[in-house]
């Protein structure tokens, strides 16, 4: 299981990659391995808007539900369409092509209460 | 039983289409003997036992006087003085107990009916699947693909020594094998090594649900009626007597029905239903069904008829999301006969 450089993360096991004032969200790979085969995603409106630390998506898995909170305030501008014919892109290519939402970001300060990849790997090497 | 071994999709696509097994050791063994044993299990099991012969296993809820399920369990005829009872692994005490209490009440003597918990001396694998009959051949000293549906029979796998049935949990052809501990562990190595995949507990949990089968703790339990369930047809009514009959005698309140997600979600152990905006019950089970790439559940509902193609509503997580109703089993196919 591996992190990737210039990637924030949250104790949440989300991750956030940030390119100018917008920024990309999923779950990390260990969260996807945690939850097993994904089969649903509850993603949220185009536009909404979301504090940090707030649930903006729901992701199901055979076992069980897990909320999905969003890294630092935000306003949706795009979600991963592809996940709603086929959620399990998130259990293949967590990263990658399992990218689950692209947001504004409202506050860049917000950034500094988020985890390095360093630390996130301590964390789930417990 | 982990969850899962690798995932739970890849395991339930692997017993629907070639093989699988299960480490089912947690499960218990009951031995009963005794010239009286098939009258004792007769009076405790809603099921009719003069059904089956020897050598014929009988699947029956056991249930309390008020009728609620002590537990489901597979009763196997070895003869008229020996059965052994296969139960749930969380209900071991309580049916061994159950039984006790029941041989004392009922005044039988040691000499008649002799009752042992034989559960730490049995393990049971079950292999499962499409190929199971054509992959065991070789490592099975008799001619399992004569073994009927629901039978069952002594002989030996890898030389060990075995009760081999053709039931299972997953509503495909297979086997289910008990072997002492020892001998179990090392059967168990010898199908890993022939490349047989594990399946885990999360998969049986798939498999049972899309093939229309209870579970005890969630479709069927203590404040649960047999004939309010998708195994009402267990309950032989005509029987002389048994524990609950008069409780079970007049038409069940509730009914339970399997459906359907027509809105995408996955609908859970007690996730209320809905219909025309009143509460008519609650989900017994669901989940996601990989064969069929449904989301499907059972609910019990308060007496009320639904019919297929009914639509009621199941809250999941503040929304409340449309269902179907559907015929059970969600998934069938042809078992061997």
């Amino acid at each position: 299981m591996d992190a990737i450089d210039n990637i924030y993360y949250t104790n949440e096991h989300e991750w956030l990659k940030v390119e100018g004032d917008a920024g990309t969200v999923g779950i990390t790979d260990f969260a996807q391995s945690e939850l097993g085969d994904i089969v649903y995603a509850e993603l949220p409106e185009l536009s909404s808007e979301f504090k940090r630390d707030e649930k903006f998506a729901v992701i199901e898995s055979v076992k069980a539900a897990s909320e999905i909170y969003l890294p630092v305030s935000g306003e949706i501008i795009e979600i991963n369409k592809e996940l709603e014919d086929s959620p399990e892109i998130i259990n293949h290519s967590p990263y990658d092509a399992g990218w689950i939402v692209k947001i504004r970001i409202k506050d860049k300060s917000e950034l500094k209460k988020l985890l390095s990849k360093e630390e996130y790997m301590r964390l789930t090497s417990e | 039983m982990p969850v899962q071994y690798t995932s739970i999709i890849a395991e339930h696509s692997a017993v629907r289409n070639n093989i699988g097994i299960f480490d089912v050791s947690h499960m218990g063994e009951i031995l009963i003997e005794g010239d009286e044993s098939g009258k004792f299990i007769q009076g405790v099991i809603t099921n009719d036992l003069q059904k089956v012969n020897n050598y014929q296993a009988l699947y029956s809820p056991m249930c309390f006087d008020d009728g609620g399920i002590v537990d489901d369990l597979l009763v196997y005829k070895f003869s008229q003085k020996k059965y052994i009872i296969v139960v749930n692994a969380s209900n071991i005490e309580k049916d061994f107990d159950w039984f006790l209490k029941l041989k004392k009440q009922q005044h039988y003597s040691n000499k008649s009916l002799s009752i042992k918990n034989m559960s730490d001396y049995y393990v049971q694998i079950a292999v499962q699947g499409p190929d199971s009959a054509q992959r065991l051949k070789k490592f099975v000293d008799l001619d399992i693909e004569n073994i009927k549906f629901y039978h069952f029979s002594e002989g030996k796998i890898f030389d060990f020594p075995a009760i081999i049935s053709r039931t299972g949990y997953t509503g495909e052809d297979g086997f289910e094998f008990y072997l002492n501990n020892t001998n179990g562990r090392k059967v168990w190595q010898s199908l890993i090594d022939q490349k047989i995949p594990p399946c885990g507990l999360g998969a049986r949990d798939t498999l049972r649900l899309e093939s229309g089968l209870p579970l005890y703790g969630n479709d069927l339990s203590a404040t649960i009626k047999p004939t309010e369930t998708i195994v009402k047809w267990t309950v032989k009514l005509y029987k002389d007597n048994f524990i609950g009959k008069n409780a079970l005698t007049p038409a069940a309140e509730r009914k339970m029905y399997g459906f359907e997600m027509i809105n995408k979600g996955i609908p859970r152990h007690n996730y209320e239903v809905f219909k025309a905006g009143k509460k008519i019950g609650f989900v017994t089970s669901g989940s996601y069904a990989p064969f069929l790439k449904k989301y499907i559940g059972l609910t019990l509902v308060n007496n009320l008829n639904l019919s297929p193609l009914d639509f009621i509503q199941i809250k999941i997580r503040d929304e409340l999301k449309t269902a179907q109703i559907v015929k059970v089993p969600f998934y069938s196919k042809k078992y061997k006969k």
